[in-house]
């Protein structure tokens, strides 16, 4: 671990440097307490731009190996519903939402009009909404092309990080970190779609591989559960999925989400008016 | 659907994801988000995401499944507690998986 930490001497050098990546990765790799340690030292160096660039693709890494079995499992549907390995590959790296991929994939094999497709990634993407609203104010500091492809890269697992890291970091460095983790992202997700195409016939049905696309979900729906009421709109949501599932074009996760957002906001304002 | 339609479709689906993206924090360049519906977008994560969670966890062939030999809850119930536990993406993954495959078999 400490020959790896050769920070003293790299660390302050202006470009990014093979020093700085293994900074970051020491970091990375410290007890909990420890790192804090080493983030003060970080601080008091002042990191640059390409620093935090550098820090956001190394702190993405763990969630990245997450996007692999979900990659494999949307290139496997993707075949399944009649594209081609370029086109859903394409699909993965032009569209990069991979809950709505797998709805509108599942809608196009069963022959739905395009007006309907289209609708229900709208629905499972209205989140987006919502993420790109609170990373706002953390991305002003970017120019006006630069912005624009942050917001392409918003994605749930990145907005997470780095609304968890944007204090300790400073609104100047923060929409670097962020530009940054969207990176292994989109090409982790890109890639694992190609090669669940092109050798996911391969992967015995056995596996259930596609299990791992509702565990996906559910590593992110998780840790945004931290109130009662946030619990309270996760599970009217998903029960009222569930009980509507049967309904066509997959209108039964709209109106579940509008009912859990519903339920969520009532216990809020009725625990406001308690207190 | 032919190649044109399914090109179509992904071309319309990448506009209007980016759009989702992208327009939100453009106009808030300007101006504030009505506090009501600041309020009601926090809970958009977790009413979604659960509608994606819930389905795949209680149904079985389309029928509701409540029940100890429905492998994918019992599977699903365990990666909530390592989550949960963990915090930790890769875990939880695996460890869904390998259960429901152990259950599937024993």
């Amino acid at each position: 671990m400490k020959k790896g930490c050769g920070w003293e001497a790299e660390g302050r050098g202006q470009k990014p440097c093979f020093g700085t990546l293994l900074l970051a990765l020491c970091i990375e790799n410290q007890e909990s307490n420890q790192s804090l340690l080493l983030f003060s030292f970080v601080k008091q160096l002042t990191i640059t731009k390409q620093q935090a660039f550098l820090q956001g693709i190394v702190h993405i890494l763990p969630l990245t190996l997450g996007v692999v079995p979900f990659g494999l499992v949307t290139g496997i549907a993707g075949i399944k519903a009649g594209l081609s390995p370029f086109e859903i590959t394409m699909m993965s790296a032009l569209v990069y939402a991979g809950a709505s991929q797998l709805v509108a994939l599942q809608l196009m094999s069963t022959g739905s009009s395009l007006v309907f497709v289209i609708l229900a990634v709208v629905v499972v993407n209205l989140r987006y909404i919502m993420y790109s609203s609170a990373i706002a104010k953390h991305l002003k500091p970017l120019s006006q092309p630069l912005r624009a492809l942050a917001a392409f890269e918003l994605v749930d697992q990145n907005f997470v990080l780095t609304l968890n890291r944007s204090k300790e970091l400073g609104e100047k460095l923060t929409p670097w970190f962020f530009i940054g983790s969207g990176v292994p992202l989109w090409v982790g997700w890109s890639v694992f779609t190609l090669v669940g195409a092109t050798l996911g016939a391969r992967v015995p049905e056995s596996w259930s591989l596609e299990f791992a696309v509702p565990l996906c979900f559910l590593v992110l729906l998780v840790p945004n559960v931290r109130s009662r009421p946030t619990l309270v709109a996760a599970i009217v949501g998903g029960v009222t999925a569930t009980l509507l599932n049967g309904l066509p074009y997959r209108s039964g996760l709209f109106i579940g989400a509008v009912a859990g957002i519903a339920a969520g906001v009532w216990l809020e304002s009725r625990r406001e008016v308690k207190l | 659907m032919n190649d044109v339609q399914i090109w179509i479709t992904i071309l319309l689906a990448a506009l209007v994801t980016f759009l989702l993206r992208y327009v939100p924090m453009k106009l808030l360049e300007k101006q504030r988000l009505a506090p009501w519906l600041e309020r009601a977008l926090r809970y958009v994560p977790a009413a979604t995401l659960s509608g994606l969670v819930f389905p795949a966890l209680l149904l079985q062939n389309n029928q509701l499944a409540l029940s100890l030999v429905n492998d994918r809850l019992m599977a699903g119930l365990l990666a909530i507690v390592i989550a949960y536990s963990s915090r930790n993406a890769i875990l939880t993954i695996a460890g869904g998986l390998v259960a429901l495959w152990l259950l599937q078999r024993f």
